[in-house]
């Protein structure tokens, strides 16, 4: 996730919850993924090790961008991908940038991460909207 | 089972039958509305950026539910797929009372004169918009729906200053409300309409700048566009017709009651409508008059499932018009990033526009408003907009959401479409709903003329960007998919001609004296605007006639 959106003066994807975000959709909404995921991450394991005999986590983080990008323009191998990664890479990232940029009610975007980071204020608290401020921001509850 | 029988039953509580239903229930007849989905309040806004009406990511709030309701998509390559309503192709429009009314984000456009006489207009001029195409005049002109569109201006609510706009067709009477002070966007894109010698102007919005009708004034916050007001200032049929024509005591509104047929009485008529409940039992409601105001799409699968003797191929569907010339609009336009921040976080974000380009383009038929777009939410920035140069992920693009999210200003517009007879809503023979009902096959593409007036307003659009001071800009095209959604239109076309149409200039079906077609279906063609005030003024217009000479049960 991290290769996705990285940290650097900001949270990344991993420390604002996207993680968190797929994995609960993947229970509710995103039921119909299930398969996929199973599917592609077993994927990308397999060929992680056979280019260079180490998980997909355990590679520098610039190896890992280059099988992602190979995975974007659907030219990773064929052995392992049938369509070369394209729509496997696709879905994580858009999951992805949803986890990072939505609002934080789906369990991304922890803390407001990424709406800290472009510059636009969280939700204000107003009705009963200070319900969820409060479980957000205890500070101000 | 049959209920006690009524002077009219309305189809649908969107941004046309709630309007026709007040009508007739002022003029002291009893009527039921029926409305297939919930009636929601503005507590349902909930600001939920990944589950609006605009943002299907986790699904639609204001519906359709997501299972039970398929349709099948044809594409351009004959694929046909069977979609859900928050996946590609639905064409969704919201399913609740109030409609798209509840969510939208409420422009107020009354269309161009020459809207109404596309052929008029553009005949031996531009051939090239009349090859495979149906282009036609309205039966009805701009002035004939004038005093309608003030009503809905005035009865519904719409702030905004249009004394701006030279190119407007004449009116009476100014708008109601103020506009809402100018947006940074506004005032940066008011300085290069200037330059270029454009006329820039507020957009009307059915949205209160300052209190009306017993409501407050916009807070201004982000979530607009797709969200339920959560102050109540956004102006729709569920806040205004509804209540007044409920309070009459005349009117009741049944919701999650979808329709499953308009029954035959043999002779051509219709008596009443066949309709769930909440439960799934059926029902029959007899009624003087039907009126049919279920959407684009949805109003021609009702007249298509309605099928009798006297009409096999489906209620107004001798000459096989119904379902056909469906249309919305093609939306292009560009991205311009600028130097300085633009974004100042003041809803609704849309607020200046200009209709230099409506009519009036050399070599086209046709044009579009253009105008600034909505606020955008953070999610629905990052899914949409993307410096072509910046990578899709990763640190660059990271990069580029940090510093562009605050400094670019879309500009685009509702390109008119060429309507296409094969652009149509058919019945699939073999996917059906819930019920059992068999469900809307869309299929089509949009005419090519379509496409290029379309990519004119996309270099107009641009023009405007770089004259305002914009330091990188780039254009957003439309391909050839049929379009419907939001602004669908034109499956039973108003015309004289009862071989070339499916109801007449009031919106009775030709071939019937008591089934009437109120909402955008009925449009000819669909403007270079967003047309929601135009569905409303054909509402006032069909039902005010409707109450003074229609007679009842």
């Amino acid at each position: 996730m991290d290769a996705l959106i990285p940290p650097d003066e900001d949270p990344g994807a991993r420390e604002a919850g996207v993680v968190r975000y797929i994995d609960l959709q993947l229970t509710r909404w995103f039921r119909r993924h299930q398969g996929e995921y199973r599917t592609a991450l077993a994927q990308i394991e397999r060929w992680a090790r056979s280019r260079s005999g180490s998980g997909f986590a355990g590679l520098a983080p610039e190896a890992r961008e280059e099988m992602l990008a190979l995975m974007e323009q659907g030219q990773a191998d064929r052995g392992h991908f049938p369509d070369g990664g394209k729509a496997a890479f696709e879905l994580v990232l858009a999951h992805a940038m949803q986890g990072f940029y939505g609002n934080p009610r789906h369990s991304g975007n922890r803390g407001y991460a990424s709406w800290k980071m472009i510059g636009v204020p969280p939700m204000p608290v107003r009705g009963r909207e200070h319900y969820e401020a409060a479980k957000t921001f205890p500070e101000k509850g | 089972m049959p209920l006690p029988k009524v002077d009219a039953v309305v189809i649908g509580a969107g941004a046309a039958g709630p309007i026709v239903a007040k009508e007739l229930a002022f003029a002291g007849w009893r009527v039921v509305l029926l409305e297939k989905g919930r009636w929601n309040t503005p507590a349902d806004c909930r600001k939920d950026d990944l589950r609006n009406q605009r943002n299907a990511t986790l699904g639609y709030p204001f519906g359709p539910e997501e299972e039970g309701n398929p349709r099948v998509i044809v594409d351009l390559n004959g694929r046909e797929r069977v979609v859900k309503p928050s996946e590609p192709g639905y064409n969704n429009n919201a399913f609740c009372v109030g409609g798209g009314t509840l969510s939208y984000g409420a422009m107020a456009w009354r269309f161009h004169p020459n809207d109404f006489r596309m052929r008029s207009t553009y005949a031996g001029k531009i051939p090239r918009a009349f090859e495979n195409s149906t282009l036609e005049d309205w039966p009805i002109s701009y002035d004939d729906l004038e005093p309608y569109y003030e009503k809905a201006e005035w009865g519904i609510g719409v702030s905004g200053d249009v004394s701006g706009d030279p190119f407007k067709g004449p009116r009476r009477r100014p708008l109601p409300m103020p506009p809402l002070p100018p947006t940074r966007e506004h005032e940066i894109l008011e300085k290069g309409a200037r330059r270029l010698g454009l006329h820039p102007f507020f957009i009307p919005m059915l949205r209160n700048s300052v209190p009306y009708n017993g409501r407050p004034a916009c807070m201004r916050c982000r979530w607009c566009v797709g969200f339920a007001c959560e102050v109540d200032a956004k102006n729709g049929t569920q806040n205004t017709v509804i209540p007044a024509a409920m309070a009459t005591g005349n009117l009741e509104l049944r919701t999650e009651c979808p329709a499953r047929e308009i029954l035959p009485d043999g002779k051509g008529n219709a008596t009443g409508v066949a309709y769930f409940d909440r439960d799934g039992r059926l029902w029959e409601q007899p009624a003087r008059y039907v009126v049919v105001s279920c959407g684009a799409i949805e109003s021609a699968r009702l007249l298509l499932n309605s099928r009798a003797r006297l009409y096999p191929q489906g209620l107004g569907n001798r000459f096989d018009w119904v379902g056909r010339n469906l249309q919305g609009h093609t939306y292009t336009g560009a991205n311009g990033l600028f130097d300085e921040i633009v974004y100042d976080d003041l809803g609704p974000g849309a607020s200046i526009a200009i209709c230099d380009y409506v009519h009036g383009n050399p070599g086209l038929a046709g044009g579009a408003m253009l105008a600034n777009e909505f606020i955008r939410l953070p999610y629905q920035f990052v899914s949409g907009i993307r410096d072509p140069d910046v990578p899709r992920w990763g640190r660059a693009h990271k990069e580029f959401v940090r510093r562009a999210y605050r400094r670019i200003i879309p500009v685009q517009g509702p390109t008119q479409e060429i309507p296409v007879f094969d652009s149509r809503v058919t019945l699939d023979p073999r996917v059906r709903d819930r019920f059992g009902i068999p469900v809307a096959r869309i299929s089509g593409y949009r005419h090519p003329h379509t496409i290029e007036v379309s990519e004119f307003m996309a270099e107009r659009a641009a023009e405007w960007l770089r004259a305002s001071g914009a330091e990188k800009v780039w254009l957003r095209r439309a391909g050839r998919s049929v379009s419907a959604g939001q602004h669908q239109a034109g499956t039973c076309r108003m015309g004289k001609d009862p071989k070339t149409s499916v109801v007449d200039p009031w919106c009775r079906v030709h071939d019937t004296d008591n089934v009437y077609v109120v909402d955008a279906s009925v449009h000819v063609t669909n403007g270079a605007y967003n047309p929601v005030l135009t569905i409303m003024a054909i509402a006032y217009r069909a039902g005010e006639r409707l109450a003074r000479e229609g007679r009842r049960a």
